[in-house]
């Protein structure tokens, strides 16, 4: 069972509340990706987990023990840093060999030290599961920064944990080698079979990894979730704005309810939301529509043409509409439909706008 | 362009270039060259010479003893004696200094309010004199008014240690300062990571902290190695070489052999001194080195 459970906890730094009152429960075996921006409390949160914070308020359960009191060295966890933190003075024999001599293991109903060969042993099963069996001599100076990285994976999955801690583990690879990792960490994950929670900025990463996500922002929970699900129903506008890439259009518009169908005013055009419970006739609301679910049209709402960039598989149509700065996404680059400095009409269909509330930023249905 | 156009004198271009080159470099190390050369290696040459004479009391004379000289000096009892202590010294001062500076760097080697004036507490012997180290240890270890209340400096047993005690204080602020600032560079998540590893503080500090401050303490060692070799202030204040010559190292040796006007005995004692020195830093260098982990920039 390893099964990791926030229950209402909050870190505080003096008087600033790095985790506020988190309550999320990690299943066993999940890849869940903590996600947010620099300073949302995401790293603290997984700190706590490592036992390298302390829990200022509420409980903290990894399995069904409470690890509030319990020394970050008796927690049955690994973790790998973004840094990696090898030892630079040992060799990655020594490195992965580390956590094997400090701890006792079960071995046949046993709990003890690990003797010299299956110390060995152990060893050698994650070099070769992480493709370092000929680097075991080098030290991590000699070694490239995806072979490091690997170390650091080895060194955590040589233990075995119950649960495995990952800080943005790939922030430092170039981009190429981070698409490559992406892959063999799920890989991994599927092979361990071994709950990983996993701390990003990242939403690539988050979107292309985790079975759920859990999006923060200043030490708050905005929203958890299976990565299509957060895509395609943010739960506030945070989580709109943050999720996608391009992120997602939100233009302020006014409702009007007209024959049980809902539209939306922006500017002097309107788009049509369909029937929506949430909303009265009057109301006003910030509209949300992903790039990709805008297209030009011939009716539709206003937007002048500011620029367009053409990715090959795509262009991106970037206008103004209303005064606010909105994205088209067109995947079909073979026909010119605007240029820069010329005025067009954007829309979308009704079941791809969300509607939020400008007071709570909380969704709408 | 034929051979009778070119001037049958004037060098290749390649030759003039380096010429002009090396002219350039000289130009450039001349500061340093006669720095080093008025201040170290004119009286190192002047040292050697006068070990070679030997004068008489008042100075104005001095007659060729040549090689024999040097070996009578540094085979010679006085010379041992004086080894013999200046070793006993170095052994008293460096490693337990070492270890306290260590200790006290660990120590106050955390994120704790306050903890700056720790830091400046423990560095504050850096900015004290031989002198007045050696005036607050002669009142300290004094028998009618120190605070110990022994006699240790007019014990011949005892003499050494007590000046020992004196050095070891004067240098612990500088040995404080470089550890810490060793400790410091350590980044944060490695320690971090031996700690989710499963290490207790202790196997953390030897296995992880001293092989990665290494270095530092290298440096350290040989650096107060050489400090002990050349002591003599704190010796001249608090015992001056006594009592019954316990204390008289050999920087202490030169210095009464010169106030006695054996100039040339003294210069011998005074070779003998820089080659022990500069052969001890070495060893050290060479024997220490092997076990310096000088972090991820190496192999």
């Amino acid at each position: 069972m390893s099964e990791v459970t926030f229950d209402e906890v909050t870190k505080r730094f003096g008087d600033v509340t790095a985790v506020d009152a988190l309550t999320l429960e990690i299943r066993d075996r999940e890849f869940m990706v903590l996600l947010g921006p620099s300073g949302c409390g995401k790293s603290t949160a997984l700190r706590m987990i490592a036992g390298l914070e302390t829990v200022t308020e509420g409980e903290l359960r990894i399995g069904d023990t409470t690890v509030n009191d319990v020394e970050a060295k008796d927690r049955d966890i690994a973790m790998v840093f973004q840094s990696y933190a090898l030892y630079p003075h040992m060799t990655v024999r020594d490195n992965i060999e580390v956590p094997l001599k400090t701890r006792a293991y079960e071995v046949d109903g046993e709990t003890r030290k690990l003797h010299k060969p299956e110390r060995a042993d152990r060893v050698a099963d994650a070099a070769r599961i992480l493709g370092l069996s000929e680097l075991l001599d080098r030290k991590p100076g000699a070694l490239s920064g995806g072979q490091r990285q690997r170390v650091a994976l080895a060194r955590a999955i040589v233990r075995r944990p119950e649960v495995f801690l990952m800080d943005e583990p790939l922030s430092n690879l170039d981009a190429k080698l981070r698409a490559q990792t992406r892959v063999e960490l799920v890989e991994l994950h599927r092979q361990l079979g071994t709950t990983i929670i996993y701390v990003t900025h990242d939403q690539v990463e988050a979107m292309t990894m985790a079975d759920r996500i859990a999006v923060m922002e200043d030490g708050r929970l905005q929203q958890v979730g299976a990565p299509r699900d957060v895509y395609a129903r943010p739960a506030n506008l945070f989580v709109a704005r943050f999720i996608g890439s391009p992120p997602m259009n939100t233009v302020d518009g006014r409702i009007r309810v007209d024959g049980g169908r809902a539209h939306v005013e922006i500017g002097d055009g309107h788009l049509d939301v369909g029937p929506r419970s949430g909303v009265a006739d009057g109301d006003d609301v910030v509209v949300g529509i992903r790039p990709e679910h805008l297209h030009i049209a011939d009716d539709g709402v206003r937007a002048l043409v500011r620029a367009i960039e053409w990715l090959g598989h795509e262009r991106h149509v970037y206008c103004d509409v209303a005064g606010t700065p909105v994205i088209v996404r067109d995947t079909d680059p073979g026909e010119d439909h605007a240029a820069p400095g010329q005025e067009v009409r954007v829309q979308a269909a009704a079941d791809t706008v969300h509607l939020f509330d400008p007071a709570s930023t909380e969704r709408i249905d | 362009m034929t051979d009778t156009q070119r001037p049958a004198t004037r060098p290749p271009l390649w030759k003039r270039r380096r010429t002009r080159e090396t002219a350039l470099a000289a130009l450039f190390l001349a500061p340093s060259i006669a720095v080093f050369g008025a201040f170290f290696f004119y009286p190192i040459g002047r040292i050697i010479y006068l070990g070679f004479f030997q004068q008489n009391q008042t100075r104005t004379r001095q007659r060729w003893a040549g090689t024999e000289q040097y070996v009578d000096v540094l085979t010679g009892q006085e010379f041992r004696d004086g080894l013999v202590i200046t070793v006993q010294y170095v052994l008293l001062t460096v490693p337990p200094g070492l270890v306290l500076g260590v200790l006290l760097a660990v120590a106050a080697n955390r994120r704790l309010r306050g903890i700056k004036i720790f830091h400046t507490i423990f560095a504050s012997t850096v900015a004290t004199s031989v002198a007045v180290a050696s005036i607050v240890w002669l009142v300290l270890i004094n028998p009618t008014v120190g605070y110990l209340e022994v006699d240790w400096l007019r014990d011949p047993d005892w003499a050494l240690f007590g000046v020992s005690l004196s050095s070891i204080w004067q240098n612990l602020g500088l040995t404080f300062i470089i550890v810490l600032a060793g400790l410091q560079a350590i980044p944060d998540e490695i320690n971090e990571a031996a700690t989710v590893d499963g290490m207790s503080a202790p196997r953390r500090f030897f296995t992880v902290t001293l092989p990665m401050l290494s270095p530092t303490l290298l440096f350290l060692v040989v650096v107060l190695t050489v400090f002990a070799f050349q002591a003599f202030a704190q010796i001249d204040i608090l015992t001056n070489g006594g009592p019954a010559g316990a204390t008289e190292t050999l920087v202490f040796k030169i210095f009464q052999q010169q106030q006695g006007g054996a100039v040339g005995e003294g210069s011998v004692m005074a070779v003998g001194l820089f080659v022990i020195t500069f052969l001890v830093a070495l060893g050290q260098f060479l024997l220490l080195e092997r076990r310096v982990h000088y972090g991820s920039d190496r192999a």
